[in-house]
């Protein structure tokens, strides 16, 4: 135990740097929310519309090294819910400037501002029309045979549907980001919407789909500390300037929420969170069924440990239904967005994700 | 100065309060009824202002103590985060909550039927089209949008295979 005197200095000391940290605090707060109270830009990355049908908008970016990988990466990201932009969020924060930065040529499925007049949009026509459509389009632009194939969270089921019926897509590699496949292990959201007594069909019929507001009350009732644990680590962290910059950006976005199609959201309920109809190879498209086992391709698949969304055996289940003798598995710490995107995935997450595709481009 | 140990009182505090948090949060979860809310945030809250008024009386300052108390308070919410998810992770709160999607959604569509015709009524007054009326017109656009790429499509195809006809021509002659 040291003697008093040092312990009145160190106190005395730690007062000081305290002051001094909220000193500083309070001048960022003046300085970010309320004498420049914007937020940052967002989705910046220089890219061209290389196909457009009603909303969507298949993205290029434009390759930022001299050599191009011959493989296009095509991200595929959730429908609905939120906007795609935190794959892109600042410079030094996002996952498609760093891919592209590391020589990939990179295409991006934007489902844009989903609404009412989208409730007709299902798995069926997604798979069987936008998907080819769009491959097509990115074979033909790039000049390639093959394509990676990256789903994320939701978009994850639809690019597993696509290869699930059609075995021999131009696809080389499989990525699947936080996806659910086992949705008997679907966490909070299983409890909620995997039951019969949830009124789907009515709140299709009434709405359309899911609104925004509706999706918004959903997810963060998940975790409702969320936003006061943000406040909280902002106040905290308010002598970087840094932190308030990514800050602003990352809440932007997480309340940025956007509908989901009524067709879409029937068979999410109905067939999958009820059902679990895709692992037991029961979901059908159109009369076909969707066989997970068509999948052969090599396969890295990516879980957050602290995803409460989609827990890691949701995700990790896809493991097993397919075919492909090559495939990784990684676990790691984080969320359902921490994972791929903010400061710990570029740490972690997108030098694996390099290094995977590295080794699978040959 | 910040490697000293904090005073282990403080974590005993703490530790008693993750405690009875948990237990706490663990019997609310196994009520097979929701629990009434003002019973659940008073022992809640009552826990909260204990724990808080036993570490201001019975500490002692501490170089570490505004690293410990965001710690604390990381913790508490994290504890506080898992109590409702406990909550809500059960089959009474589900219940609960689609036979309240359920009323509000039949209740909704009863006062949207009754009110549609005076705002369709109102709309075709002010010459202005109606939602039903601008969906209907997305998906047609759509529609033509969908026709077009597969004429793209085809004309492409047809292309490719004249591109490749006269190919195969060149080299045989």
């Amino acid at each position: 135990m040291a003697d008093p005197m040092t312990q009145a200095y160190d106190m005395a000391h730690a007062v000081q740097d305290e002051a001094l940290k909220q000193g500083q605090r309070w001048q960022n707060w003046v300085d970010s929310f309320v004498l420049n109270p914007a937020d940052p830009p967002m989705g910046m990355t220089p890219k061209d519309v290389v196909w457009k049908r009603g909303k969507m908008q298949l993205y290029r970016y434009h390759a930022q090294t001299a050599a191009l990988n011959p493989i296009p990466y095509f991200i595929v990201p959730w429908l609905g819910i939120s906007r795609p932009y935190v794959l892109d969020m600042l410079p030094g924060h996002s996952m498609i400037e760093f891919l592209v930065q590391r020589g990939y040529d990179v295409y991006m499925l934007d489902w844009g501002v989903i609404a009412e007049e989208d409730k007709n949009l299902g798995c069926a026509e997604i798979v069987s029309k936008i998907m080819p459509r769009a491959i097509d389009r990115i074979l033909e632009t790039s000049n390639a045979s093959q394509i990676t194939l990256n789903g994320l969270c939701l978009g994850g089921v639809i690019t597993a549907s696509y290869l699930g019926l059609n075995p021999e897509a131009p696809v080389k590699n499989v990525v699947s980001i936080v996806t659910p496949i086992d949705f008997a292990q679907g966490g909070l959201f299983k409890t909620w919407l995997g039951r019969d007594a949830f009124p789907v069909d009515l709140m299709v019929e009434r709405f359309g789909g899911v609104p925004p507001s509706l999706m918004t009350t959903g997810f963060k009732m998940l975790r409702p500390t969320n936003d006061v644990a943000a406040l909280s680590g902002l106040w905290f962290n308010m002598d970087r300037k840094e932190y308030i910059t990514v800050y602003k950006a990352m809440s932007h976005w997480a309340n940025d929420f956007i509908g989901m199609p009524g067709r879409f959201f029937q068979e999410l309920v109905t067939d999958l969170y009820n059902k679990n109809k895709l692992i037991k190879g029961e979901f059908t498209l159109r009369g076909r069924r969707v066989d997970l086992r068509h999948m052969h391709q090599p396969l890295l698949v990516v879980a957050a440990s602290q995803d409460n969304i989609v827990p890691p055996l949701a995700a990790k289940g896809l493991m097993d239904a397919v075919s492909s003798r090559d495939k990784e598995y990684l676990e790691m710490r984080g969320g359902h967005i921490s994972v791929f995107s903010g400061r710990q995935a570029s740490q972690v997450m997108w030098p694996k994700l390099d290094a995977w595709l590295t080794q699978h481009s040959v | 100065m910040a490697n000293q140990t904090p005073p282990t009182g403080l974590f005993d505090s703490w530790k008693d309060f993750i405690e009875k948090s948990s237990a706490f949060w663990s019997q609310a979860a196994a009520v097979p009824q929701p629990p009434d809310p003002a019973q659940m945030w008073r022992q809640f809250l009552g826990m909260w202002s204990d724990f808080w008024s036993k570490t201001f009386t019975t500490q002692t300052a501490s170089p570490d103590m505004f690293q410990t108390a965001q710690k604390l308070w990381s913790e508490q919410l994290e504890t506080l985060a898992q109590g409702f998810a406990n909550v809500m992770g059960t089959d009474a709160f589900s219940t609960m909550q689609s036979k309240f999607f359920e009323q509000t959604l039949a209740w909704q569509d009863k006062a949207t039927k009754a009110a549609n015709p005076q705002i369709d009524m109102a709309l075709r007054a002010l010459n202005l089209p109606s939602r039903e009326q601008i969906d209907r017109l997305f998906e047609r656009i759509v529609g033509i949008e969908e026709r077009l790429d597969d004429l793209e499509d085809n004309t492409r195809q047809i292309l490719r295979r004249l591109r490749e006809k006269s190919s195969t021509t060149a080299s045989d002659a």
